[in-house]
Parts: C-alpha cells; sequence; structure tokens
C-alpha cells in the first residue's frame, strides 16, 4: 500500500485535483451537522420550498478537509479566508460530486499558503455551490520567498 | 422569516445582534462530528499540539461558527440565502474555548437590478474582549 504524501508545498501545484468523491446527503449527516452546529430550521428536518428536507448552507463544512486527508498527509494547516457561493439547494437523498483544486499557491510573510476551490454538483451536474478556501500550510515551516 | 425588517434597512442599519458561547463542549462535538464519533487529539482540542503547530494553545476552528453566520442570512435572507447566497470572511484572530462572540451584521449595500435587490452585509464576530475574529461579507440577491 503506497504512503500517502506529506500535504506540503513541494507536492503541491496551481491547477491540480487534490482529490474528488461522491457522495449520498443522508438526513443522518444534516441531523449531526445541525447538532454539532447549532443548527435549527424545519427545512432541515422536513418541508422546504424546495419540495422536502434540504441540508444547511455549510453542510459541506468539513469535507474540504476530508478530501484533503483523504490523499494527503497533512498537520497544522490553519485556515485565513473562506468564501461560498450558494446556487442550488443540497436536498438529503440526493447523491453529489464534490471535487477540490489548487487555484494558487503563494508565499507571504515567509508562510507558504494554498487556495483551493471546494466544487460540488449534483448528478444532472448542476453546480450546487463552490468555495474557496486560503489556508497557511504551517505556521513552524519558513519559506524563503516573500512577496 | 423577518420581510419586514428586511424590506425597510438601509445601508448602515444592523440586523439585530447574537451570541454565541464557544465553549469546551462545543469543540469537542464539532472534533466529534467532523472525524465521524471520534475523539481526537488536534490544535482544535489539544494545546500541545497546538503548541506543535506554532499556536498559543488549543483553539476552535474558525469553520465552525461561520454556521452562525449562514443561518442569520438564511433567517432575514430565507431562501434567496440557499439558491443565490455568498459569504466571504477572513479569519483574524483565534477563537479560544469559553470565547463569547457577539455576531453583527450591518447592511453595507442595497442595490436594485433588473427587479432584484442585492443585499450585502458586513458581517463580523467580536470576542468578549472587543475584539474581531471573523470578519467579512455575506448577502444575497433577492428577486
Amino acid at each position: 500500500m503506497n504512503e500517502k504524501p506529506d500535504f506540503v508545498w513541494e507536492n503541491l501545484e496551481v491547477g491540480m485535483t487534490i482529490g474528488e468523491r461522491s457522495l449520498t446527503v443522508t438526513q443522518a449527516m444534516v441531523d449531526a451537522h445541525c447538532d454539532a452546529v447549532g443548527a435549527k430550521r424545519e427545512w432541515y428536518q422536513g418541508d422546504s420550498p424546495a419540495g422536502g428536507a434540504i441540508a444547511p448552507p455549510m453542510i459541506f463544512i468539513n469535507d474540504l478537509l476530508a478530501i484533503y486527508d483523504a490523499n494527503y498527509k497533512r498537520f497544522g494547516t490553519i485556515h485565513a479566508k473562506l468564501g461560498y457561493r450558494f446556487h442550488r439547494p443540497v436536498r438529503v437523498g440526493e447523491t453529489v460530486h464534490q471535487k477540490v483544486t489548487v487555484t494558487d499557491l503563494y508565499v507571504k510573510r515567509e508562510k507558504g499558503w494554498i487556495v483551493s476551490e471546494f466544487a460540488v454538483t449534483n448528478e444532472a451536474g448542476e453546480l450546487l455551490l463552490t468555495s474557496s478556501h486560503t489556508s497557511v500550510l504551517s505556521l513552524t515551516r519558513r519559506h524563503e520567498k516573500d512577496d | 422569516m423577518t420581510d419586514t425588517l428586511l424590506e425597510n434597512l438601509e445601508p448602515g442599519d444592523a440586523l439585530p445582534e447574537r451570541t454565541h458561547e464557544v465553549d469546551w463542549e462545543d469543540i469537542l462535538k464539532f472534533n466529534r462530528y467532523v472525524t465521524g464519533g471520534v475523539d481526537t487529539k488536534n490544535i482544535h482540542t489539544d494545546d500541545e499540539v497546538a503548541r506543535k503547530a506554532g499556536l498559543p494553545r488549543a483553539v476552535a476552528t474558525g469553520r465552525h461558527p461561520v454556521s452562525f453566520i449562514t443561518e442569520l442570512m438564511v433567517d432575514h435572507l430565507g431562501f434567496g440565502f440557499i439558491t443565490g447566497g455568498e459569504i466571504d470572511v477572513s479569519f483574524v484572530k483565534p477563537i479560544f474555548p469559553g470565547d463569547v462572540l457577539t455576531l453583527q451584521a450591518v447592511l453595507k449595500e442595497k442595490t436594485l437590478d433588473q427587479g432584484a435587490t442585492h443585499y450585502l452585509f458586513d458581517v463580523s464576530l467580536t470576542n468578549q474582549e472587543g475584539a474581531a475574529v471573523t470578519v467579512g461579507t455575506a448577502g444575497a440577491r433577492l428577486a
């Protein structure tokens, strides 16, 4: 079994796909998320304007990191910025496809930074949401180049 | 849903503030959620691991409280936030266990565009010492 590569500057490049996966959004997933973040709304349990239960906007709050960790050995990355664009509701019971790509890598204040895009589509290929995540790769590693 | 409140808001007006305490139990619960029910040691749950990563001690994940902001947006912007919402935030200071966060949303822009209204709020989470820990914007275009 091949060991996963370290999640470090040398193993990353702009444009690369970090990983992708498909999963079905279940009511149990939504309930667990709501409990963890304290989200309470009838839409997340039953009827909604979409015609059935939907997931909270931040349902995939950890999925980018889960995809990182499925493909790399990661320690100490710190989120600095987060952006989301919501296009369609995520319906309970639907299967979605998630993909993480690297959109930028740069050095700032002697730290290595990564910008990743997380995109989620439904089975029809429609875009449900996109998010952009900016993280410092490590607080303890010094990078020479500074911009 | 508070349509009347939203319709009457003008730039500079604020939504009612909310407060959220992020205590150890909240952090551990969130960690169990992201690990599939397992207690793990990481920068969010263990001071020693956090120090090895260059932090002063364990810190809450900045991502967790973003839900406080998105739920506020859904409360006021409704389904339009689900189908056309946006949020951009920066995590400017760590959130430590026990911090009490005040969520503020001040209308920054209210623009009309082809029969729709675009609401954009300046949003922030401020800790009990008055320091902003998360800042950014959130909003949606409502037809």
